[in-house]
């Protein structure tokens, strides 16, 4: 077993470059033992990199990066991981029952009535050859192949990319799972609301930069809301502009918008000056937040 | 030797075909003999023919294309017989690594606790494996078969041997050498291109040095040369025809795997 003070996924200054192009940029990375660690970030922002580096399928061209304490090279260190791809290349003529076989062989056994159960939540038919499988049944094999060794440490691209919502669920259930077990996950992902639903931490990356790591409870708090008052009579311009966290205004006829940072309590006193007949609040997840963590609001 | 399993698993199918093509050109080959058998006036026709051309299809001096040895060394071994395997031999090395890296597959496998080492090692493994088979299955049938047509009189057995085992070690060699064209580019196209420009220089230089007479050691450079230089089957047995070959492969072999443990995955 892993000693506790290393952590599952550790990089320094963890950098790549494809010719002019830096994939990765000096990324100093930690993930914390039995922790959901959220790795969000547009497509193109060098997502899958930072995960090709961590497996050792390429090479840094600066820094370094462990897993389970050891280079992802390491075959010894594979055996402990579960890896789900974002693009899910099977042999075509392979069923699922062989990929689970080979698969198995390959990583010394694995967890036969484990497995079994996951094909069964997952409605898997593992008779059928990989290439007759839609999308989203190819992803299931993809969740069942990464998950039936009981990994320690699971790394996961765009997982549920495919899968309908009912099944996205399941998925999600079986995550909090293998995390109460002792797993740790690092979930890459542009889906917002699927790392808020299931990670504690999140780190947003952007054209290979780590922008920044923080808690989904801290971005909560920091997210903007969009607050909509629909008035009885149109509102006087300039009312909103002054009260503090007011970031933007929007009037129109039959009330005003309003996107706010922090707490709302401000507004809400002026707002209780005109005749409110409807509050809308559209976007209270953290998606503002994230889409200006993407666009390079931060620098400014 | 999981991998090693599978890899022979997976292309079981396509070998069973493969035998059966080669079994097919065994048989045409074997019933097309009693109508050249003897035949004066064929010898005479091939007189005619350019050195080079004469070389390049295996027809030698001293040995009459209308007898069994000559007809099966000319049609066979000097030809379509070699092609095919080599064939096989390029198209199989290929896929290996640069194949199955290209097509995503490779990726998924190496997410596994085994080393770039045991899969580029076990696949070459499994490919030396099927094409032994595929050999073998060449030279039974081919053994089997020639009776009823009469066409192994005069065929030096260990020539015979010989001849076939070349066969395996020069294949071998055009498998290493794609291999290696895909192991170090990560695709399958450079490693088709090594394999075939193996084979085409090997053929043509083979047939056009010797038609120009040129210096015996440019001749020894040329694998091809160590195995057609001389007829086998009227011959008799050369050790160089062989065994070199096979042993060589291991150089490309080991080019490839050292260049693809250390490289980036595309």
């Amino acid at each position: 077993m892993t000693p506790p003070a290393v952590p599952p996924i550790e990089t320094r200054g963890l950098t790549k470059r494809f010719g002019p192009l830096t994939a990765v940029d000096s990324l100093d990375l930690a993930v914390e033992r039995g922790e959901v660690f959220g790795f969000l970030g547009p497509n193109g922002a060098g997502k899958t990199t930072t995960i090709r580096l961590l497996l050792g399928f390429l090479n840094p061209t600066a820094g370094c990066a462990r897993v389970l304490g050891s280079p992802g090279a390491d075959p010894a260190v594979r055996r402990r991981i579960g890896y789900l791809p974002a693009e899910l290349a099977f042999d075509p003529r392979y069923t699922a029952f062989d990929l689970i076989d080979f698969f198995g062989d390959l990583r010394g056994g694995h967890d036969q009535a484990f497995t079994r159960t996951l094909i069964d939540r997952f409605q898997l038919d593992p008779t059928r050859p990989v290439g007759d499988l839609s999308t989203g049944n190819r992803r299931k094999v993809g969740i069942v192949q990464a998950f039936m060794h009981r990994p320690d440490l699971l790394i996961l691209d765009e997982p549920t990319s495919g899968l309908d919502p009912l099944l996205q669920q399941e998925f999600h259930r079986l995550i909090r799972e293998e995390v109460a077990r002792g797993a740790t996950v690092f979930l890459s992902s542009h889906v917002l609301p699927e790392v808020e639903a299931l990670a504690s931490r999140v780190g947003i990356l952007r054209k290979g930069r780590l922008i920044t790591v923080a808690a989904v409870d801290d971005l909560r708090r920091k997210a903007r809301q969009r607050i909509e008052f629909f008035t009885a009579r149109p509102v006087p311009r300039g009312l909103f502009e002054a009260v503090p966290g007011v970031r933007s205004v929007v009037y129109h006829d039959r009330g005003v918008q309003v996107l706010v940072e922090g707490p709302v309590d401000p507004l809400i006193k002026v707002a209780a000056t005109l005749t409110v007949e409807r509050i809308h609040t559209p976007g209270q997840d953290l998606e503002d937040l994230f889409l200006e963590y993407y666009q390079g609001g931060d620098e400014q | 030797m999981t991998i090693l399993r599978r890899a022979v698993r997976d292309r079981r199918n396509a070998l069973l075909w493969w035998m059966l093509g080669l079994t097919a050109l065994n048989l045409f080959t074997l019933a097309f003999y009693p109508t050249i058998r003897g035949q004066q006036d064929f010898d005479e026709l091939v007189q005619q023919m350019p050195e080079a051309l004469r070389a390049m299809f295996g027809m030698a001096e001293g040995v009459s294309l209308s007898s069994a040895p000559g007809y099966l060394w000319a049609r066979l071994f000097s030809s379509l017989l070699t092609i095919l395997l080599i064939v096989y031999a390029i198209v199989g090395g290929a896929g290996l690594v640069g194949g199955s890296e290209e097509d995503g597959t490779l990726e998924l496998i190496l997410a596994n606790p085994v080393s770039r080492l045991a899969v580029a090692l076990q696949r070459f493994l499994a490919l030396l494996l099927l094409l032994a088979g595929l050999t073998l299955v060449a030279a039974l049938t081919l053994v089997a078969m020639a009776a009823p047509f009469s066409a192994l009189e005069g065929v030096d057995p260990a020539g015979l041997a010989v001849a076939f085992c070349g066969l395996y070690s020069l294949s071998a060699l055009h498998a290493s050498v794609a291999f290696a064209g895909g192991a170090i580019t990560g695709r399958r196209g450079p490693g088709l291109a090594a394999g075939t420009t193996l084979a085409a220089a090997g053929f043509l230089a083979q047939g056009l040095l010797t038609a120009a007479g040129a210096p015996t050691w440019t001749r020894n450079l040329n694998p091809w040369h160590w195995y057609l230089e001389q007829n086998l089957l009227a011959f008799g047995p050369r050790w160089e025809a062989a065994l070199p070959a096979l042993f060589l492969a291991a150089a490309p072999v080991a080019l490839g795997i050292a260049v693809f443990r250390r490289r980036d995955l595309r």
